[in-house]
């Protein structure tokens, strides 16, 4: 078994990268392997806003994060910071108000709990 | 040689907000103890120009965040002289960022050798 964390940096409109992300996970689950977690950072924190929505015959990649997360336990680590400068807000951060678009499938954490794991030399690192 | 993750850094400083991604994820990966190295590639190698004049555009200094590096513990910065020669720059190193240009051979190995890589 070979164990994966995947690092996504592009929204889930503007580029594929985030379908290929989530292809890649259920391909390596399928054939008995692990993800890690799945970090989302750059304009990658985006696939983490709960208010996107797809046209009904388009690829819904909020669907697809929710269901990873709630099949198989994948983490779904958001960069705190990067989220924040982009407008993806926690309900943390918002001691003033109720105010929050995180999908709760997702969890703010700092870049550290990416870097963390890769002390593990089994771990593979990639980037979509 | 011991397990480095390599960050390669691929955009002008004050073109997209890539560059301090990476900075920043540079210094996250070294403060939990992982070695880290930086390779400035493409049009990331606009970064280590010294003249930089960020403030007229409100910005942060890229060149200045760069010489800060060793303060995080990362002392390894390489420049792909193929990059440098692409574009016809003239880089002066004024001894404030101490990094090293290597050729695409050295590049190529630098990658191998690398345990994770994260391209911005």
């Amino acid at each position: 078994m070979q164990q994966f964390a995947l690092f996504v940096t592009k929204s889930s409109y503007d580029s594929r990268n985030a379908e290929s992300a989530f292809a890649f996970c259920e391909a390596a689950i399928a054939l008995g392997h692990k993800i890690e977690h799945v970090f989302f950072y750059q304009a990658g924190v985006h696939n983490a806003s709960a208010l996107i929505e797809v046209n009904a015959d388009e690829v819904n990649m909020k669907e697809r994060w929710e269901l990873l997360h709630a099949k198989h336990g994948v983490p779904l680590y958001v960069c705190e910071t990067a989220a924040t400068r982009r407008g993806v807000i926690c309900s943390r951060h918002r001691v003033d108000s109720d105010i929050q678009n995180m999908n709760p499938s997702f969890q703010s954490v700092g870049m550290s709990a990416y870097f963390a794991a890769l002390h593990n030399e089994a771990i593979k690192s990639i980037q979509f | 040689m011991s397990a480095y993750l390599l960050i390669i850094s691929t955009q002008a400083p004050y073109h997209s907000s890539a560059a301090i991604d990476a900075f920043e994820a540079a210094l996250a990966a070294s403060n939990v103890g992982l070695q880290v190295k930086i390779l400035l590639e493409d049009d990331g190698v606009y970064q280590c120009v010294e003249s930089q004049q960020a403030e007229s555009i409100f910005h942060k200094n890229t060149y200045k965040k760069l010489c800060s590096l060793p303060l995080y513990d990362i002392e390894d910065i390489y420049v792909d002289k193929a990059s440098i020669d692409f574009r016809g720059l003239r880089i002066t190193n004024d001894g404030k960022l101490s990094y090293s240009i290597i050729n695409q051979d050295d590049v190529l190995l630098l990658k191998r050798a690398s345990q994770q890589i994260l391209v911005f």
